[in-house]
């Protein structure tokens, strides 16, 4: 696995293209792997996740993949630093369950409904339910919960803080969208939240292969890299 | 058909679409109410002339986007707000969504020269202070040219060409020199959006619900447009028109 920091250009034209179109976004991240093949889908096969974080001034994107990816091709101005690729298996040795570590997540907490006229309808054959409509979770009670829910799959657990409530604080970021174009089913919308605080490892496999895979929906939209640190000591 | 072309450029602008509680959104690019809000300004209409309102927005107007804004959030507090029940204040919370650094390119057309002459002197003298989306966030450079910077990167005002014809010929915005001059050098350029009024029947129609019918503070009423996204190739002539900042000194 590859983590790169990309420290980006504000001023640059192409990046003011990206930042107000998340498939554009998707397309200028997946362009540091030219040499996929084209069947099958792309962003899954290199396990891409990214993420964009606002700094002092301006924003640092970060990329994680399989493989390790070519920025050679992002336009001149696109960077204002050259692009830093290390490599995480570090990382992922340390972990071990019981573990704890500070996290940085951007998820995308959603829940999904069925219409009350598709939900009584008799399922399909084959036992598939109905697929419902995803929709954000808005309360910070509901994303935590969200986190929590996504912590039991993925072999985690979030501990208590001094105040009695679990250790981590969400907060909401912009709406993302993306613009629908000719062939597409319509244009995206995020609702994205950065999970910042703490966590436990419980099942080490089961969490490496989240912290590999990433979590939730809208991982080709930014959502679902998880940041590790080491924790500082309470 | 006349066109009047317009230079809209500020630190910040925001132009809500939906916002009515204490999130105020804004759109990724200027509204047809946002704009004629900011022409009755300069004409000195009052918010409670709905019938001039609703003749200003016939205009059919275009948008092209020069430079898109990076969207950013203020968490706005005011404090002492009145209570409804009128007895004793509370603090008032709410979240602003603005652009930051955006450049538009907004074309407004009409079969009546004069209409558009009008608007064009009354922007160059505005009766009230023109602002871009919200009070606090004024222009930060003319709308439009005033003959007296004539190279400027600005607005051309009144001309004899349709909506389209201007914005895919008007010089290129984007002031910044070191951005004009990467784009210069670039063969595998990005088209500029556009966002033009289109009709209904238009395939590609979205709709727009900015349309101002009354801006009178206890009953502000929208109609529905419809637009049409697009792009415009951005050409040589559109980098190097105007640009005289390699030229002048020699």
């Amino acid at each position: 696995m590859y983590l790169s920091k990309l420290t980006v250009n504000v001023y640059s034209r192409d990046f003011r293209r990206d930042h107000a179109d998340l498939r554009q976004m998707h397309r200028t991240v997946m362009s540091g792997w030219p040499d996929l093949a084209d069947e099958g889908p792309a962003r899954q096969s290199q396990a891409v996740l990214w993420r964009l974080d606002t700094v002092h001034r301006g924003f640092v994107q970060y990329v994680q993949s399989n493989s390790k990816p070519d920025w050679s091709r992002l336009t001149a101005d696109y960077l204002t630093e050259p692009a830093q690729v290390r490599s995480l298996q570090p990382l992922l040795d340390a972990i071990t369950p019981g573990r704890r570590f500070a996290f940085r997540l951007v998820g995308n907490p959603t829940r999904s409904v069925i219409r009350p006229a598709t939900a009584t309808q008799s399922p399909v054959e084959g036992g598939k339910r109905p697929r419902g409509k995803r929709i954000a979770r808005h309360k910070p009670e509901e994303q935590i919960e969200w986190l929590i829910r996504k912590g039991n799959q993925h072999g985690f657990v979030v501990p208590t803080a001094h105040n009695g409530q679990p250790d981590v604080s969400p907060s909401p970021c912009l709406p993302q969208a993306g613009q629908a174009r000719p062939g597409d089913r319509g244009p995206i919308t995020v609702m994205p939240v950065r999970f910042e605080g703490h966590l436990i490892v419980t099942d080490a496999d089961a969490f490496r292969t989240a912290v590999r895979q990433g979590i939730g929906h809208g991982k080709a939209y930014g959502c679902g890299l998880i940041s590790l640190a080491p924790a500082r000591t309470p | 058909m006349y066109s009047i072309a317009l230079c809209l450029d500020a630190p910040m602008q925001s132009w809500g679409t939906r916002s009515r509680g204490s999130i105020r959104d804004t759109a990724r690019e200027p509204t047809k109410s946002g704009v004629v809000g900011l022409i009755a300004a300069a004409l000195g209409v009052p918010r409670d002339e709905s019938d001039c309102l609703a003749e200003l927005s016939t205009l059919r107007m275009g948008v092209r986007v020069d430079r898109e804004g990076i969207l950013e959030r203020d968490f706005h507090v005011t404090q002492n707000v009145p209570t409804t029940a009128g007895g004793g204040h509370r603090t008032a919370l709410s979240h602003r969504y603005y652009l930051a650094d955006a450049l538009f390119l907004v074309v407004l057309t009409d079969a009546d020269e004069d209409r558009l002459d009008q608007i064009q002197r009354a922007l160059r003298a505005p009766v009230w202070p023109l602002f871009l989306g919200r009070r606090a966030f004024p222009p930060a450079r003319p709308l439009l040219t005033n003959g007296y910077h004539d190279g400027a990167l600005t607005g051309q005002g009144l001309t004899r060409q349709p909506l389209e014809m201007v914005l895919a010929t008007h010089p290129w915005l984007e002031d910044r020199p070191e951005v004009r001059a990467a784009e210069r050098r670039r063969p595998d350029r990005q088209p500029l959006r556009t966002v033009i009024d289109c009709d209904l029947t238009d395939p590609d129609a979205e709709l727009r619900m900015d349309v101002p019918k009354s801006f009178t503070p206890d009953d502000r009423r929208y109609a529905a447009r419809t637009v049409r996204s697009g792009t415009v190739h951005l050409t040589d002539d559109l980098i190097t028109a105007k640009d005289l900042s390699c030229t002048s000194a020699s």
